[in-house]
């Protein structure tokens, strides 16, 4: 399910490439600059924990060859999500169901009570790596790219009731929870060449993380996407 | 002129309360006739002679030695009881630099406590002088805070500690040969330990078996399930002093309350999950409330049990909470 929201996203930018690829202007592109840099808007979807951030990416990219360059990027978002105990394993999730039950018998909390904790995140993202591009037509770049890099991802529940502010503070003691851990996972997309230097660009990685892998039993599918604009600068490397 | 005679007496008999976690507001302990050292947090000199101090409140910090912080929790607790002009209260610093796990800066002469094994939960032996047990410092505070002529009014002395500070406080219990010599009454509060002291081979039994306690059933395959510090076999450092039967008479004979997080259910937070603890109950919880039964039942203990509701394995919301209050500032 996280697998199909997650490329619908994917579904949207590929078809677009392609149908820019179909476009008349099939000249092989005859200026490639050596560097690149990209910043715009940026939004990570994470489905299985129904969290959607936004906020921006920024790139910067070496091209040894017109076909392939090396790269950098980070990006920052931010977002809420409600946190429930199907979301978390079975060694946490048991004793807090067995402990809703025994309040709710006691008349300490409403029959019916369901956990939910909400919480506002902040995702940083990092990556590093090459990218294949395709140059056949001289006002569109496609690429592809493995996405390998690390997230950081900070937590701060903001619980609702009392039961939930206990349960808030058992799993994130200082108020806050934050880790790091690594991704990987594929990803492309397209530039639109305005000029030599001035283009937009289009991207989109489908990648996968186990992050608070203490509290949550099941990693996620993410989908990294960002629009903006790109520059191209310094000296012409096709020969 | 007159005025301000008075106003110079009225000063020197009203002390204010040291009250920041702050340089200020500590003081060592010297040990073993020193110059062995260890650090502790009060809110009233332990040297100075205080007659309005009425009560003193012993707080044991959790397995991340945060003394500092502990102080400013027993702080808000006293305020909130309103006890900080009668109660002197004490966090000492279980300062411990094994090169492994724990990393604490040392002082010139201050102790290092174990952290692993027999450690200062449990009466262990200092890594840095083999003499010193971190019981030694405990009696060390209550003799003290026991003195006539420094605390002449004091009535009460209350041994506190959460989480892995609750470990050695149950086990302090039980264990100290100071309780009976000290002229002034001492109550332990037991709060949210991973694990206790059982006396015996028994264990709390599965559910839906006939009897609550049952001689532990799976000693085969947890054979350290009744070792020093989760029982009484082949124990070390203070309390190899004494006997089993000296332990077990003390522990049932000394007045505890078992202060315990009503969801202090989550594996979380330093949750000792070995086998010996797991023997005795699958949360903190459900723990606290079996060894008081059971100490009660076989012993004939008064122990009491306490459950704060709403709090977890928290010790700010465990010590502030109105049912605690009480318990850490008991009027005499």
């Amino acid at each position: 399910m996280q697998c199909a929201s997650a490329l619908r996203t994917l579904l949207i930018v590929v078809p677009i490439a392609l149908l820019l690829a179909a476009s008349p202007v099939a000249a092989q592109q005859a200026y490639v600059s050596q560097f690149d840099v990209f910043t715009g808007y940026a939004f990570l979807d994470s489905p299985h924990i129904s969290l959607f951030e936004n906020g921006f990416q920024a790139q910067f990219g070496y091209r040894p060859k017109p076909w392939y360059s090396l790269g950098f990027d980070y990006s920052r978002s931010t977002g809420d999500l409600v946190l429930t105990p199907d979301l978390l394993p079975a060694t946490l999730a048991q004793p807090i169901q067995g402990a809703i039950t025994q309040l709710i018998a006691a008349h300490q909390l409403p029959a019916g009570y369901a956990l939910a904790v909400s919480a506002h995140s902040t995702t940083q993202t990092f990556a590093i790596g090459p990218q294949l591009a395709y140059r056949h037509f001289s006002h569109l770049t496609l690429f592809i790219r493995p996405s390998l890099g690390a997230i950081h991802e900070q937590a701060v529940p903001h619980p609702a009731d009392p039961f939930a502010t206990s349960i808030a503070m058992e799993l994130a003691p200082s108020g806050k929870k934050t880790d790091w851990t690594g991704f990987y996972g594929f990803g492309g997309g397209f530039d639109i060449l305005f000029s030599k230097h001035v283009g937009i660009r289009t991207q989109a990685d489908l990648v996968y993380d186990h992050l608070f892998n203490d509290v949550l039993k099941d990693g996620r599918m993410t989908v990294r996407f960002s629009v903006g604009p790109c520059f191209n600068f310094g000296g012409n490397i096709v020969k | 002129m007159k005025p301000a005679f008075l106003f110079l007496i009225c000063a020197v008999a009203y002390a204010a309360p040291c009250t920041t976690a702050a340089p200020d507001c500590t003081e060592w302990v010297a040990l073993a006739g020193g110059p062995s050292r260890s650090l502790i947090y009060r809110t009233y000199s332990l040297d100075a002679k205080n007659e309005q101090v009425t009560s003193a409140l012993i707080v044991v910090h959790g397995q991340g030695r945060d003394a500092d912080n502990y102080f400013r929790t027993s702080l808000a607790a006293a305020f909130l009881a309103g006890a900080l002009d009668d109660t002197v209260v004490v966090a000492p610093r279980f300062a411990s630099n094994d090169g492994q796990g724990c990393r604490d800066t040392l002082a010139q002469d201050e102790v290092s406590w174990s952290c692993s094994g027999d450690s200062w939960r449990s009466g262990g032996v200092a890594t840095n002088n083999p003499k010193l047990t971190s019981y030694d410092f405990a009696d060390a505070i209550l003799r003290k805070l026991a003195r006539k002529e420094i605390f002449p009014n004091l009535k009460v002395i209350v041994v506190a500690g959460h989480s892995a500070g609750g470990q050695f406080v149950t086990r302090y219990e039980m264990a100290n040969q100071v309780h009976e010599n000290l002229g002034v009454p001492v109550a332990y509060v037991v709060s949210n330990p991973s694990s206790y002291a059982y006396p015996d081979p028994a264990r709390p039994a599965p559910a839906g078996t006939a009897s609550e306690f049952l001689n532990f059933s799976d000693a085969r395959n947890c054979t350290t399930y009744d070792n020093w510090p989760y029982g009484l076999r082949n124990r070390t450092g203070y309390a190899a002093q004494l006997t089993g039967d000296q332990l077990k008479k003390q522990l049932a004979a000394r007045p505890v309350t078992y202060l315990l997080g009503e969801i202090d259910i989550l594996p979380l937070g330093g949750f000792d999950r070995s086998c010996p603890a797991m023997a005795q109950g699958f949360t903190r919880l459900a723990r606290g409330q079996a060894f008081g039964r059971y100490v009660n039942q076989r012993y004939g203990a008064h122990h009491h049990t306490v459950v704060v509701p709403l709090c977890g394995h928290n010790a700010r919301c465990m010590f502030t909470a109105e049912p605690a209050l009480a318990i850490l500032f008991p009027k005499s």
